[in-house]
């Protein structure tokens, strides 16, 4: 299992995973994961729409994903990223996401990083069935 | 399960020495609500207010709406789990203090929303601006990490509406109105020639600051369940969600589910209500399978014969939406789904985030990049300095005499997915 994230908080302090970090916006981590589904056939383990902040709003983003055993791509896990781009192009299309200031970017930080240890609690059983 | 609900009208709140409700007045001492909110040590100050609809008020940020409400002669107590210990709720009587709602006011984040206007353009859009309010602006203590602030802050609404509706417990009410649900076979046996609907209530259950909690228990960690309906009219369901305010469901909004009290005034007619399955909305995709898994084969067991389905939030609980419709309707199970649209400021955008095609009956709450221009107020209840980075506010949206510019997703409960709210489409 690997994190794909653009988050420092969750680079730094999320431990005992594989964190693959990503030096880009939202919206780099949203294609870098459709990269791996495609050519590492990894499958998505989380949504990556996940929160309720929107994609023009939160700077950052962090995806869940595994290996598979299939040596095919993940048809569903593709068209959830596909989907997920839409869904980010539409929103950056009417308002691009603000500069925010360093404060509010840490709070971002900590909501992202709160849903990852959450999701992290909910994965309880490694999904080595994949 | 029976419950009766008495309800109280407020008419007006005043601030006084004795809290207490007369002739419709609801009297508060502002010291008995510091007592309530201070005794949390996370909490640095508060300050009461209160608006009123027709005021030129503007409240934001803010974080949920709760009706005070009380169980009257019963060992339970509302909002079981939370602020009165775990007991079965939803049978007996409760009252209610209708046209009234306690606010929390606070910036738990700094990139928070929730605008109440009580008048102008912004107040068609919320039904805070219809109820008389009692707002609490909430200051931490220096440094408090925002996942203590949100829960202090949560619990300390809930603590001041369990005061206030105690302060009912020996009034005559208004009116009394009578909601039952009876066990699965003596319910599917009292209207026997009827269609048997269930209303499957999705749940925001992603982590911090998207919290829901079932007597108490975080609801992410459910597996989908049954409740009678009357168990929500009770505080089964509390919001620990801040985020997304135009369509996050607040406790005032789960205590007065419109679905349910639509489907109560259809029972016995031309529906026979068999109760209620709720699930949650989930970030990790296994628990998405598990919970529509468990949501449709409920459905089944309870011998439904339709469902209607409602959704929190955006974009992730999209998916949790359209699979619990798609296996439903795999059951045979005809179902409807209520949500909200993102469909961009045009209105020209796919809306939702998926689809499928057993999603063939649809209600929108709205769509929630619609921009909307708020003009200045003369009051002010809780703080500004955050609105630029709100949703939807545009950069410079905040002009200096107090007008905005914003999305109506910045509105608290805009085009909220329970359907409490005035907007809709209807097709031809």
């Amino acid at each position: 299992m690997r994190i794909v994230t653009n988050n420092p908080k969750v680079n730094k302090e999320i431990e005992g995973q594989k964190i693959y970090f990503i030096d880009g916006d939202y919206g780099d981590v949203l294609e870098t994961t459709k990269e791996m589904i495609i050519d590492e056939r990894q499958v998505l383990l989380s949504h990556p729409l996940s929160g309720s902040i929107k994609p023009n709003e939160t700077f950052y983003k962090s995806i869940f994903l595994n290996s598979q055993k299939s040596e095919y791509v993940d048809l569903y896990s593709l068209e959830l990223i596909e989907s997920a781009q839409a869904t980010y192009n539409k929103f950056v299309a009417d308002k691009a996401t603000p500069k925010w200031t360093e404060e509010i970017l840490e709070d971002f930080q900590m909501v992202d990083y709160h849903l990852v240890e959450a999701t992290l609690t909910r994965i309880q059983i490694p999904p080595n069935y994949l | 399960m029976k419950l009766e609900v008495g309800e109280i009208q407020i008419n007006d709140i005043q601030i006084a020495d004795e809290s207490k409700i007369s002739d419709g007045v609801l009297y508060v001492s502002e010291q008995d609500i510091k007592d309530i909110v201070l005794e949390d040590e996370r909490f640095a100050s508060v300050s009461i207010d209160i608006a009123r609809p027709g005021d030129k008020t503007r409240i934001t940020p803010v974080k949920d709406a709760i009706e005070p409400r009380a169980k009257v002669d019963s060992t339970s107590g509302v909002f079981p789990g939370v602020v009165n210990k775990v007991n079965e709720v939803g049978s007996g009587r409760t009252n209610a203090l209708k046209g009234m709602a306690v606010l929390t006011v606070g910036e738990i984040v700094g990139f928070q929303e929730g605008i109440v206007d009580m008048s102008g353009p912004g107040a068609d859009y919320t039904p805070f601006s219809k109820t008389n309010n009692l707002c609490l602006v909430i200051e931490p203590v220096d440094n408090l990490e925002g996942h203590a602030y949100e829960e202090a802050a949560r619990l300390a609404g809930l603590n001041v509406a369990k005061f206030l509706g105690e302060l009912s417990t020996e009034l005559e009410a208004d009116e009394v109105k009578t909601y039952e649900t009876l066990p699965i076979f003596e319910q599917a046996a009292q209207y026997p020639d009827l269609p048997k609907v269930g209303y499957v209530y999705m749940l925001q259950t992603q982590g911090l600051l998207h919290d829901t909690y079932v007597y108490g228990t975080d609801a992410k960690h459910i597996v989908p369940t049954i409740l009678y309906p009357t168990e929500v009219m009770d505080g089964a369901i509390i919001s620990g969600n801040c985020v997304s305010s135009c369509d996050k469901n607040t406790t005032f909004h789960h205590l007065n589910n419109p679905v349910i009290h639509d489907l109560y005034a259809r029972h016995g007619k031309d529906i026979n209500f068999m109760g209620v399955i709720i699930t949650n909305e989930a970030v990790y995709l296994a628990d998405k399978e598990r919970s529509s898994d468990m949501t449709s084969k409920l459905a089944e067991f309870m011998g439904l014969d339709g469902a209607l389905v409602t959704q929190e939030g955006f974009g992730n609980p999209d998916t949790d939406l359209i699979m619990n419709c798609r296996k439903l309707e795999a059951k045979g199970i005809t179902t409807v789904i209520t949500t909200d649209e993102y469909a961009g400021q045009d209105g020209a955008s796919q809306p939702l985030a998926d689809a499928d095609v057993a999603a063939d009956a649809v209600v929108t709450g709205g769509n929630a990049n619609e921009v909307i221009h708020l003009p200045a107020m003369d009051k002010l209840i809780g703080m500004y300095d955050f609105v630029d980075k709100i949703a939807g506010g545009f950069d410079g949206s905040l002009k200096e005499n107090g007008e905005i510019t914003v999305e109506i997703q910045a509105i608290t409960g805009a085009t909220n997915e329970l359907g409490f709210n005035k907007m809709s489409a209807k097709g031809q």
